[in-house]
Order: structure tokens, then C-alpha cells, then sequence
């Protein structure tokens, strides 16, 4: 499938793929019938559904050169090494966002590069920390519009901007010159984020013409609902901006921000939130929706422990079952028969900590 | 004492020296499969007074000692005496040539000073043999992990067919019958004729009287300053900092021999591995059944064993993980990892400075650490501070060979990735040519 | 790089010292602005005997300006810790991380579970023992002792932020 620019992948050519399903997955109480891993290949296409396909979804690098983090460095190459690994290939990459940790041209320049090696096609979303300095303009210089759509085999995927700031103007300059400094989560000052009247006229604009038959995904930074205000896991504009989305049969939003899998319904529309890749967040003290998944506490020993990459497979029917391939644990997929059940089907495993 | 340190010094010479080329001197007599004499090993196990038994080893928290007794198996000196004997007899292997201390040799600090262990018809196996001292407090038992306890690990290489290959524990348990000596002494320890399940408690009794946790890290600890010296001492400083060690080597009185017991892929040797044939063998092996037995060969005969604890649990995350060794007396037990591709401690800080090698299941945990040339001596120059006083004479010759062999040959260095001049997981994205950054 | 962190810890601690004393011309006034749901010392003016202006003699009776001056004194160190514990410079983070970054509103610290078997120390720890390990290995920054006032704020931060947990040591 990958041919020879597989490097390290697992060719897992000739051997009986249930019978590695069978095995990997039994730690996981078969919840990995999605996927198992960048070394699996358990959802190659099956006959009857034809059009199912999987994407990947890297986010939350904080990428820095001065002071050079090494760290987050080593662990973005390592959420390629893994993209690159998986067989079959993703049909493409989603980063989440936040590529640099304050929105430096150099930062976003470096990140831009090591996004260059992944080689499946890469979809760029833009986050908060990108926008920090400019409001966008090195992002955007270096990957184009911060709001687009496309068609891929029948599913409709829109990006957004989920991360403007409110009353941030025309001007999109998101720097108060008051606030001084890094950004950080908990910092009252900033505003909370909106798409805006602007990016929700893009967003419904994307969606006109869609029948309502149409799997649709959204892919933002911002997680498009309110959990807690206090660390901007925010939208102000949550409800205008779902009811956009509320039309449709079926409808996901993949975001990141968070730092952590996050699992939300609201209506028809799935809420999932990815893991990041440089480190992870605690659960907010509110707000996190009934339908996640428990964890264990990472280990701060560990700076990979709570972080890692994910992947989307969407069905023929676009049901959409998301994984979290977690670094040095197992992963953990959140279906989407979970998600229409309100939790009923498909329980989490049981939180298992063999390393720690 | 003179006797030991010239037979320990030119056997441990001259084992190391077949496998790492350090200079060699004649040998002493040598035993089958090239263990040290099993009487040799005997007076020299008499000569660093062990315990009968009767009361609990010198160095350990009473609490804890307790903890970590088996129920059913409580230390009393019947029981270590019928483990003892146990231990050196290599008429409980099918030729009558291997017994535990052929690997687990007293004189070269209970392991047999070579990468992997050579057992029955010279066949030699996967994994270095781990000393057997301070084992009261390492459990689960094996590289992988795949003995819950010591009683149940004892037995297991008493029927592995490369290593005393008997056909089966009915097999051993009628030899045992066979010896006139050993009803008498079963009956004696445990009441009973003898069985197999009391054969791995009386090794496992045995070995856990073998207790090595009298060193100057633990004089220095108790008060007395000038136990260690001051290269020692920051040693330790970065053990318990930068070096990042006490972590997964943890060094206080509940936890005193430097392991958490748990299963962490480093990448040793993850360079020389495949993964991608590694992990179809093992599917396609696992496939056929999964029986202690079919694992325990898997481990040993194939190197599929270099999948470490997946083996065993089957889950990713385990891939490549191998348990934390204990740190005590690695003076005297090189060469290290459960592949003994290391000879020399300072290899050991190399493969850690430079953040291990990168593989797809590699522990986050393991980072590039930045130590310089003096940093790292002065780490080791701590290392070799933890090996019990009675076992001082072969740490000074092995610090001499190793502080040797590292002025010169240092196959696990790499500078750039250990000042993170190079990041981590850079040579699996890009071409080698820019992986610099 | 230690070269350059040792110098931007040294900065600090004289940065520190030199502020060590504000008039209350609004030093902390842009941490309050930025994190104003960090708690209000305990509110002690149940203590305050006979109004302000009689003195109560000399024990026994405090005034509402003394009742006052503790809970300004107080909060301000907790500011400072909230100040510090935002500030990768503040603790010399070789890679540009603070304490808050991982750690919003100082959530996942759980002061109130110290001291306890910290594995990552390999030990029985304090709480200033972890915010030290936490400063040298996670965010790759200088040693924090247990006197520095960097640690004493931190720890006064942390502490603040658990107002009303219940003391559970040992806990995991």
C-alpha cells in the first residue's frame, strides 16, 4: 500500500489482519476495532463500504526557537514519524492548530518545514498561539486562508477560524498592547473566542449547496461549545454557530485547544476534542462533557505521557469513529455508535496504567 | 579473600574479555559451560555470610521485609538450606551440567559476566543473566516480567530447553525423589516430599537471603560524610537530578534497590532490531496459542524476545519495554541491559544522555540529558558506589577495566544528540543529511 | 544554556528583591487584572476587638488596619507566586515554559495532597520538593531551594488556589 517510502512502517503484507486485530486489540477489550495504530492495518476499506476512509489529526506543537524547545520539536517529529508509519495511509492530515507557541514567522517557519515531511496531503486549521503576535498574518503568508472547504469521497469538510477574538476588529491584530508577554490559558484579560459574524457567513457560504444527507465535518481550534471560560475552552458564538450546523443529518467537529480527548453531543452535531502533541492540560474544573472518556493522570516524568496524535475514520455513512493514539499507552477509540447512544454503547476502557 | 579477589579478577577478566575484547589474563580452572567451579562457588558464598535464615538480612526495613514475604513461603533456615542446595546442583538439568549458578555464578556477581547466558548442549540464549541478589524486593520475575513471583520464576528455567532442559517439573520432581538427600530436606522445610511448587519456594527462600545493600552510598546515607567521595557524591546529585535516574530507579529505605518494577522501552538496541519483522513473527506465533510455555520459548529461543513485555501482555504500548533493573552492585554485574549489548557503565550513561534510540514506542520519559564528560564520570564514579562492601574487591578491578575500556571505546556516544544539538525523532522524518534541524 | 539560565535566575532574585517592598502603588495590580478568581486570603475581621481607633492594649486585640495589612501582606505574596508561576523567565526555563502552562489556574498541582510519595522524586516529598522538580525537569529552569522566595510564592499561590480542599497527605 505505502510502497517503498514506508520507513519504518509495519508491512503487515500476508499476515492474517484479524488475527492481528485479534491480538493488539485485546488490552482494549476490542475497542480498537477503528484502528489500532500507526503499525495497524485493521480498516482497510471492506467491501460494501467503499468509501470509507480515514484522516489523521496532529495538534498543539508549540513549536519555539528562542528559547529553542527541543522537546516540543522532538514530539512533533514524532506525531509525523507515527502519520507517516500508519498503513494504510491517511487520506490526508489535519493539523489542529497551534503550530508555534507564540505565533513567531521563525517558529511558524520551522513547524511549517517539519509539516512538509508528512506525506500524506497535510489540511492546515489555525490556533490561537499562531495568531498570537499578528493576528494571523506570518500563518496565513505561510499556509493560506484560515477558512476553506472541500468535498472528499461524499463528506463535506469545512475549516474555521474558532479562535478570533472577540471585538478584535477588521484589523485582526488579537494583541492588547497592554498584555504583556506569553499566552497563557488562564489569563483573564484576553477576550473569549468566537468565529465571528465574518467566519460564520464563510462557514454557512461552505455548507450552501450541501445536502443535508451530507456528512459534513468541521475542523476548528477552538471546540465550538463552551466548556470553561475561564481557560477560553470557549465560543461565544457557540449556538449561532451550531445552528448553522444544525441542519444536517450528521454533523463532527474535531478541535484541539484542549490538550486532552474531549467527547461533546449536541444535537446531531459530535464535539471530539484531540490530543496535542507537546503537553497535555488537566481537565478543566467544569464543563467537560458527560460523554468523555476517563484518563489517568499523566506522568509529568514523562513529557509524551498524555500526549500523542489521532485519527478520524469516517464510515460510509459518516459515522465518524475517532482514536486517540496516545504515546506509551494504549489508544482509545470514542465511536460514533458511542456518541449517538449518549454513551451507552461502546464503553471506555477501563483505565489501565502498566508503565506508570 | 585473596583467593576470591585473584579467581574473580582473572575470571571476570577474562569472561568480559571474550565479549568485549578487554585485555585478557589466564584463567583459573573453569567448570562446565564456563561457570566458575560450583566448590569455588560455594567458599566464596560462605565467605560473604549470608544469612541461615534465621533472622531477617542486615539493611532492610523491617516494614517492608515483611511486605514483601509470601504468605506461604516465610523465610526459616530449612528453607534456605534446601534452596541453597538446590541452587548448585546441576543434576536438576537434563546432563547433568547446568545448575542455577552456572548463570547466577557467586563469583561473578551472581550473573555469569556475558551478554546472554549460555544453558544445556552449549546453546546460547537472548537475554543477560540478571543477578540474583536483592531480589527480595524485584518482582514480577523476568526481563518481561512473565513470572508474577520469585517462587514461580525459579522453576521455569528448569525445564526451558536451552537452558537445564529437563522434559518437564514431573521429570525434575522424580529426580529429586531419585537423591537420597532431598525427601529428608524437603520434609524438613516444607513437611512434605518433594514437589515442584516447594522446589521454587526453596530457591526463591534462598535467594531472597541474598541481600548486597551494604555499600558506601548507604554509609554516606547514614551519617558518616566521608563514605562517598566527592566525585560520588555529585554523582549522586545528578542521579537524583539532571541524569534524571531516581525516577525509574528510585534509592530510599522502602525502595532500596533502584527499580520501580515496572516496564519502560529505552531503545537498547533498537537500532539493531526490526520492528517490522518482529512484529509480524510474533502475531503469527501468538496466533498458535499463548500457554506460559509458548511464551517462555518465545522469550529465550527467538528474537521476538526483543519485544520485551508485549510478549507478554500483547498491548502496544509494551513493544520494546524491558523491566527496570536494580541499580545495587552494578559494579560487579557487566555487561548490562536484558541483551548485555553494554560492557562498560559508562555505555550505560551514553545510551541514557543521549535520550536512548528512537523507536515508535520509545518512553517519553527518556530525553536527551545535556551531561557533560565530567558529569558522566563523576555519575558513574556513583554507580560504583552502591555495590556492598563485600564485594569491594571485584568492583575495584571491574572499575579499573571499565574506566579503561571508556577512555578509549565508547560505542554509545553521540554528542550532538546528547547537548540536543540534534532532536529526538529528527533521523525517522528527515534524510539524514538535514536531519540537524 | 546553563550559563544563560543561572544569569536570568540571578536577574530574577535581584528583580525580586528590589520589589520586594511596594508601596501599594499597584505593583500586583496586572496579575489581579489577569487572574482575579485566585481567592481572597480568610476574611479575618472577626477577630478585630473594639473598633480601629481604641488600642486594645497589648495582646489579645487586633485592630481592622492590622487585620487589613495581613490580608494585603498575604495576598500580595500569593500574587507574586501567580506572577512567577506565569513567567518561564521567572523560574529560567531553558525551553520557554512556566509553570502555568501546563498547569492553568495551578490546576493538577493538588497542594493539599503533600507531603506524599512523589515517584517522580523517587521519595517522600514536599510540596516545595515537586515545585522544584517540577522547574529543573519540566520546564528545564533553574534549582528552586526551599527558601528561594520564588518557591515560597509558588507554594503560596498553590495553596491559595485549593482554598477550602481538604487536607488529604499521602494522597495519589
Amino acid at each position: 500500500m505505502t510502497g517503498p517510502r514506508a520507513p519504518r512502517g509495519i508491512d503487515v503484507g500476508g499476515v492474517d489482519r484479524r488475527a492481528f486485530l485479534r491480538v493488539v486489540s485485546a488490552g482494549v477489550a476490542g475497542l480498537c476495532a477503528g484502528g489500532t495504530g500507526p503499525f495497524a492495518a485493521p480498516d482497510a476499506p471492506t467491501p460494501g463500504r467503499a468509501d470509507a476512509f480515514r484522516f489523521a489529526v496532529i495538534a498543539d506543537a508549540h513549536l519555539s526557537v528562542d528559547p529553542r524547545n527541543d522537546r516540543a520539536e522532538k514530539a512533533l517529529l514524532r506525531a509525523v514519524a507515527d502519520v507517516n508509519a500508519m498503513d494504510p495511509q491517511p487520506d490526508f492530515v489535519v493539523f489542529g492548530g497551534d503550530l508555534a507557541r507564540d505565533g513567531r514567522k521563525d517558529a511558524l517557519a520551522f513547524g511549517a518545514r517539519i509539516l512538509k515531511a508528512v506525506k500524506a496531503p497535510v489540511r492546515m486549521v489555525v490556533g490561537d498561539h499562531d495568531r498570537h503576535l499578528d493576528g494571523g498574518v506570518a500563518w496565513r503568508a505561510l499556509f493560506g486562508d484560515d477558512a476553506y472547504a472541500w468535498t472528499h469521497k461524499g463528506v463535506r469538510f469545512v475549516v474555521v477560524n474558532g479562535v478570533r477574538r472577540v471585538g478584535e476588529g477588521a484589523s485582526s491584530a488579537t494583541r492588547d498592547g497592554a498584555i504583556q508577554g506569553p499566552l497563557h490559558a488562564d489569563d483573564r484579560r484576553w477576550a473569549a473566542f468566537e468565529v465571528g459574524e465574518e467566519g460564520r457567513a464563510r462557514l454557512a457560504a461552505h455548507l450552501s449547496g450541501v445536502t443535508k444527507e451530507t456528512p459534513v465535518v468541521v475542523l476548528s481550534h477552538g471546540p465550538l461549545y463552551k466548556l470553561h471560560r475561564g481557560w477560553n475552552l470557549w465560543t461565544e458564538d457557540a449556538e449561532t454557530v451550531q445552528a448553522i450546523l444544525a441542519p444536517f443529518d450528521r454533523v463532527t467537529v474535531v478541535h484541539a485547544h484542549a490538550h486532552q480527548p474531549l467527547a461533546h453531543r449536541i444535537g446531531r452535531i459530535d464535539f471530539h476534542g484531540m490530543l496535542a502533541t507537546a503537553f497535555p492540560l488537566p481537565r478543566p474544573p467544569e464543563g467537560v462533557p458527560p460523554l468523555t472518556f476517563p484518563i489517568d493522570r499523566p506522568n509529568p516524568f514523562n513529557p509524551a505521557d498524555g500526549c500523542g496524535i489521532g485519527w478520524v475514520r469516517i464510515a460510509a455513512d459518516g459515522t465518524a469513529d475517532v482514536t486517540h493514539a496516545w504515546w506509551n499507552r494504549e489508544p482509545t477509540t470514542v465511536t460514533g455508535r458511542r456518541m449517538r447512544s449518549g454513551g451507552v454503547e461502546d464503553p471506555p476502557p477501563r483505565a489501565r496504567r502498566s508503565s506508570y | 579473600m585473596t583467593f576470591f579477589r585473584g579467581t574473580f579478577g582473572a575470571l571476570a577478566v577474562f569472561a568480559t574479555s571474550v565479549w568485549f575484547g578487554l585485555p585478557s589474563t589466564p584463567q583459573d580452572a573453569v567448570g562446565p559451560h564456563g561457570a566458575t567451579p560450583i566448590d569455588v562457588q560455594e567458599r566464596r558464598l560462605d565467605a560473604l555470610r549470608i544469612g541461615d535464615g534465621s533472622a531477617m538480612p542486615p539493611g532492610v526495613d523491617p516494614e517492608m521485609w515483611k511486605i514483601h514475604q509470601p504468605e506461604d513461603n516465610a523465610i526459616d533456615p530449612a528453607r534456605v538450606a534446601l534452596g541453597r542446595k538446590l541452587f548448585f546442583d546441576a543434576r536438576l538439568s537434563r546432563d547433568a551440567s547446568v545448575s542455577c549458578a552456572t548463570c547466577h555464578d557467586v563469583v561473578r556477581g551472581f550473573g555469569d559476566a556475558r551478554p546472554a547466558s549460555e544453558g544445556i548442549d552449549g546453546q546460547v540464549g537472548r537475554r543477560n543473566a540478571p543477578p540474583t541478589m536483592n531480589l527480595f524486593a524485584v518482582a514480577p520475575a523476568f526481563w518481561d516480567g512473565r513470572s508474577a513471583t520469585l517462587e514461580v520464576q525459579a522453576i521455569q528455567p528448569l525445564v526451558n530447553p536451552i537452558e537445564m532442559g529437563m522434559p518437564s517439573h514431573d521429570a525434575v520432581v522424580a529426580k529429586l525423589k531419585d537423591i537420597p538427600e532431598y525427601p529428608p530436606l524437603f520434609r524438613a522445610a516444607y513437611g512434605r516430599d518433594p514437589n515442584i511448587a516447594d522446589t521454587g519456594r526453596a530457591l526463591a527462600a534462598f535467594q531472597r537471603m541474598l541481600v548486597f545493600l551494604g555499600a558506601p552510598f548507604d554509609r554516606w546515607r547514614g551519617g558518616a560524610a566521608d563514605a562517598m567521595s566527592e566525585s560520588e557524591r555529585r554523582g549522586f546529585a545528578l542521579y537524583e537530578g539532571k541524569a534524571r535516574c531516581a525516577t525509574c530507579h528510585p534509592l530510599n529505605a522502602s525502595h532500596p534497590v533502584g527499580t520501580d518494577n515496572l516496564f519502560h522501552n529505552t531503545g537498547v538496541s533498537a537500532d539493531k532490531r526490526d520492528f517490522e519483522k518482529l512484529v509480524r513473527k510474533v502475531l503469527l506465533a501468538l496466533d498458535y496459542g499463548n500457554s506460559t510455555a509458548d511464551v517462555d520459548h518465545l522469550a529465550l529461543a527467538t528474537d521476538m524476545g526483543e519485544l520485551g513485555r508485549f510478549v507478554v501482555t500483547k498491548r502496544r504500548h509494551d513493544i520494546g519495554a524491558f523491566r527496570t533493573p536494580q541499580v545495587r552492585n552494578v559494579a560487579v554485574t557487566a555487561p548490562y541491559m536484558h541483551d548485555g549489548s553494554m560492557a562498560t557503565l559508562w555505555d550505560v550513561v551514553d545510551h541514557y544522555n543521549k535520550g536512548g534510540i528512537d523507536n515508535p514506542f520509545l518512553d517519553g520519559g527518556i530525553e536527551a540529558l545535556a551531561l557533560s564528560e565530567a558529569e558522566i564520570d563523576d555519575l558513574v564514579a556513583f554507580l560504583f558506589a552502591l555495590t556492598d562492601d563485600r564485594l569491594a574487591g571485584p568492583k575495584s578491578k571491574a572499575r579499573e577495566a571499565q574506566y579503561e575500556r571508556s577512555r578509549t571505546v565508547r560505542p554509545f556516544r553521540d554528542v550532538d544528540a546528547a547537548s540536543r544539538r540534534r532532536s529526538g525523532f529528527a533521523s525517522r522524518v528527515f534524510d539524514e543529511k538535514d536531519a540537524g534541524k | 544554556m546553563a550559563t544563560k539560565a543561572c544569569l536570568i535566575a540571578v536577574s530574577i532574585v535581584v528583580g525580586v528583591s528590589a520589589t520586594q517592598w511596594p508601596t501599594g502603588a499597584g505593583a500586583d495590580a496586572e496579575t489581579r487584572r489577569a487572574f482575579p478568581s485566585i481567592p481572597k486570603p480568610h476574611d479575618n475581621r472577626d477577630v478585630v476587638v473594639d473598633g480601629n481607633s481604641t488600642a486594645p492594649g497589648s495582646y489579645g486585640g487586633y485592630s481592622a488596619t492590622d487585620v487589613a495589612a495581613w490580608e494585603r501582606e498575604t495576598y500580595k505574596l500569593v500574587l507574586e507566586g501567580a506572577r512567577v508561576f506565569h513567567d518561564a523567565n521567572a523560574i529560567g526555563s531553558g525551553i520557554g515554559m512556566s509553570c502555568g502552562t501546563c498547569h492553568p489556574d495551578g490546576a493538577g498541582t493538588h497542594p493539599e495532597t503533600y507531603p506524599k510519595y512523589q515517584v517522580q522524586i523517587g521519595r517522600a516529598a514536599l510540596l516545595r520538593d515537586m515545585i522544584d522538580w517540577c522547574s529543573r525537569q519540566s520546564a528545564r529552569g533553574a534549582a528552586l531551594g526551599a527558601d528561594d522566595p520564588r518557591t515560597r510564592a509558588l507554594e503560596a499561590y498553590l495553596t491559595a488556589q485549593r482554598q477550602g480542599a481538604t487536607i488529604r497527605y499521602g494522597k495519589h
